[in-house]
């Protein structure tokens, strides 16, 4: 995730900062459970996360956002995608040959 | 070929000195992509001097690595991060030598004749009728080896779509594709590696070059220089790999601004040129688009074979509500960012079932009810899913889970923020009428922005002319998808190469 959020510009990942601590730190007022979210049991980090889903729009957006950081972290390994069937690459892999520049059309072409 | 052999002459930032660039020519163009590539070849072969400025690098295709996010971080605008100001809908743009056409799908449809239709009654576009603009789609389908996918072109996830279509009675058919000798790898959104798409990267960009055409990479425009109702030079800024900006002059005759609806228009804000109508960086629109997954008992894998195959829906009537539907390849990532499979031992079992996962994208024909423009320098983009669009979108994920159950899915994937499933046919309705318009209650995305420059006859109400040109400049033409004055509903990329190809006709009948 770190690498995904280095490649957003400086006002987009500040913003991205303060949503994900207002995530962090609301599970101790917000969720009432005096702990911020990292350090709730998995039960709990499930449980608040589907909470923020229903609450409010800048809620969804913020919660929406990490899962699908989360995601193009994880997949970003293609090690972990083939181990759900997926191919990955397969042109280096198949020796299937380039094909270069198409060639130019002949003159006199209309309109 | 060899794989590193080059293939195509363009002048990086590297090679740029230090002190920059002065030059002179008779056309500048603005962008590679669809347009820009197709303007540099027409105008090169029309024996003009032509320089091609693009914001984004040259990577050859053997450096294409097939990898979803490596295409997002390096072929695409903003490293794929383009979202609406909301938040809630990803923009994708290709951002590099030849755009977006290195990085779509490689559908292809011609616009539907109810919209050129509406272009004309509604904006006085007399001269864009089906018929004058055929030739132009006939030579275009030609040189890019557009064609019907043949039935080994169609995988399971296609055959899926058309046979449930064909069950419930919407049309459907295999797509067309700029494609030859595909090698169905599944990777046309990573960019072709063996380039088999015939994007511009392969194809107008190298004809141009063969004409004489200089294309210079990682050269972003910044600003004109004005006289008399004329864009005189263009300047630039080239930006090496270490972060060293260059300046780049060109002085032309004639500047084209294909840099894409998104782009083009801020540069005009920038420049606070072309806007006596106010309506540049106005009417966008952009097929919001919802991916769609339907579980079934067994694998389809729906990522194995063309990246589109089939299609579905009434896509020759966009404007009496009609919608889209495209079976799409789909690959851990684009499943995973496309809807909410939940977390944790929920999002597990998700992935782990994918391979099984029918999976479709819709489109629909969307009002031009946002704007782009700029706040205190940073690009905004202000679109949120008008309530009349959301009918069409709910109409579409209606048409979508009937095609499903009709071809045996057991279970329907809703493109929800909040995971949303539909277990039976008889649920279709009761759920999707559930469905709310707002924010953040949707993966959306939208890879086909158009309508910020519109054209039109009347230059109170459009910023380009039936030609092409500016209304408020002389020397001036806009031949990207900014200047669609209505969204068309199906994929644009054939609509922008024939408009690009006839605005090239009307600049060479000027003379």
């Amino acid at each position: 995730m770190a690498h995904a959020l280095s490649l957003l510009d400086e006002p987009t990942l500040e913003e991205v900062r303060v949503g994900f601590k207002l995530f962090d730190y609301g599970a101790i007022v917000i969720g009432l459970h005096f702990r911020r979210f990292v350090n709730l049991s998995v039960e709990r980090r499930v449980a608040y996360v589907h909470r923020w889903e229903k609450g409010v729009e800048i809620q969804r957006g913020i919660v929406d956002l990490l899962k699908k950081l989360t995601y193009l972290g994880y997949w970003k390994d293609i090690e972990a995608a083939r181990a759900i069937g997926y191919q990955g690459p397969v042109s280096v892999e198949g020796g299937i040959p380039n094909l270069g520049n198409a060639p130019m059309p002949p003159t006199g072409q209309e309109p | 070929m060899s794989e590193t052999s080059p293939i195509l002459k363009v002048m990086q930032p590297a090679e740029i000195p230090d002190a920059g660039l002065d030059l002179r020519t008779e056309v500048v163009i603005v962008g590679s992509g669809a347009s820009g590539a197709v303007m540099a070849y027409e105008l090169s072969r029309a024996g003009a001097k032509v320089v091609v400025l693009e914001a984004g690098p040259y990577i050859p295709s053997s450096e294409f690595q097939e990898h979803t996010q490596t295409a997002f971080e390096t072929l695409y605008q903003d490293h794929g991060n383009q979202v609406n100001t909301t938040g809630d809908m990803v923009v994708l743009q290709g951002k590099c030598i030849g755009g977006s056409t290195v990085v779509n799908t490689a559908a292809c449809f011609r616009p539907p004749d109810q919209v050129l239709e509406s272009w004309r009654t509604e904006h006085g576009l007399e001269n864009l009728s089906p018929e004058v603009l055929a030739p132009y789609f006939d030579k275009l389908e030609s040189n890019l080896s557009i064609h019907q996918n043949e039935p080994h072109e169609v995988n399971y996830n296609g055959r899926l779509l058309l046979e449930g279509a064909k069950k419930i009675g919407i049309p459907a058919s295999p797509t067309s594709r700029n494609v030859k000798n595909c090698a169905l790898s599944g990777h046309c959104l990573a960019a072709c590696r063996t380039d088999r798409k015939q994007s511009m990267l392969v194809t107008y960009l190298p004809w141009a070059s063969e004409l004489g055409a200089t294309i210079l990479s990682g050269t972003r425009a910044d600003t004109f220089e004005v006289r008399d109702r004329r864009i005189t030079a263009v300047n630039a800024i080239a930006t090496d790999s270490t972060g060293r900006n260059k300046p780049v002059r060109v002085e032309a005759d004639l500047v084209v601004v294909a840099a894409g609806p998104i782009q083009t228009p801020l540069l005009f804000q920038k420049n606070k040129l072309a806007n006596s109508s106010g309506q540049v960086g106005l009417n966008f629109a952009c097929h919001p688009s919802l991916a769609v997954f339907g579980e079934h008992h067994g694998p389809v894998y729906a990522w194995v074979g063309a990246t589109i195959t089939a299609h579905a829906g009434e896509i020759e009537n966009p404007l009496r509500g009609g919608y889209l539907i495209e079976a799409a390849m789909a690959d851990p990532v684009n499943t995973s960012a496309a809807t909410d499979g939940g977390v944790g031992r929920d999002y597990l079992d998700f992935v782990a079932n994918s391979k099984n996962f029918q999976s479709a994208i819709t489109l629909i024909h969307d009002h031009n009810v946002g704007r782009v423009f700029l706040e205190d320098g940073r690009k905004r983009i202000e679109y949120d899913i008008d309530d009349r669009d959301f009918e069409s979108m709910r109409e579409a994920l209606r048409g979508v889970a009937r095609i499903y159950f009709a071809a045996g899915a057991k279970r329907v994937y809703l493109p929800t923020t909040r995971r949303t499933t539909i277990e039976r046919e008889s649920d279709v309705d009761s759920v999707i009428n559930s469905l709310t318009n707002g924010k953040h209650k949707y993966r959306l995305a939208s890879y086909h922005p158009q309508g910020t420059m519109r054209m039109g006859a009347d230059p109170k109400r459009s910023v380009v002319g039936p030609d092409g040109r500016c209304h408020d400049l002389d020397n001036v033409y806009v031949p990207d998808a900014s200047l669609f004055p209505s969204s068309i509903m199906v994929n644009p990329q054939v609509t922008v190469y024939g408009l690009a190809s006839y605005i090239a006709d009307q600049i060479k009948a000027r003379g």
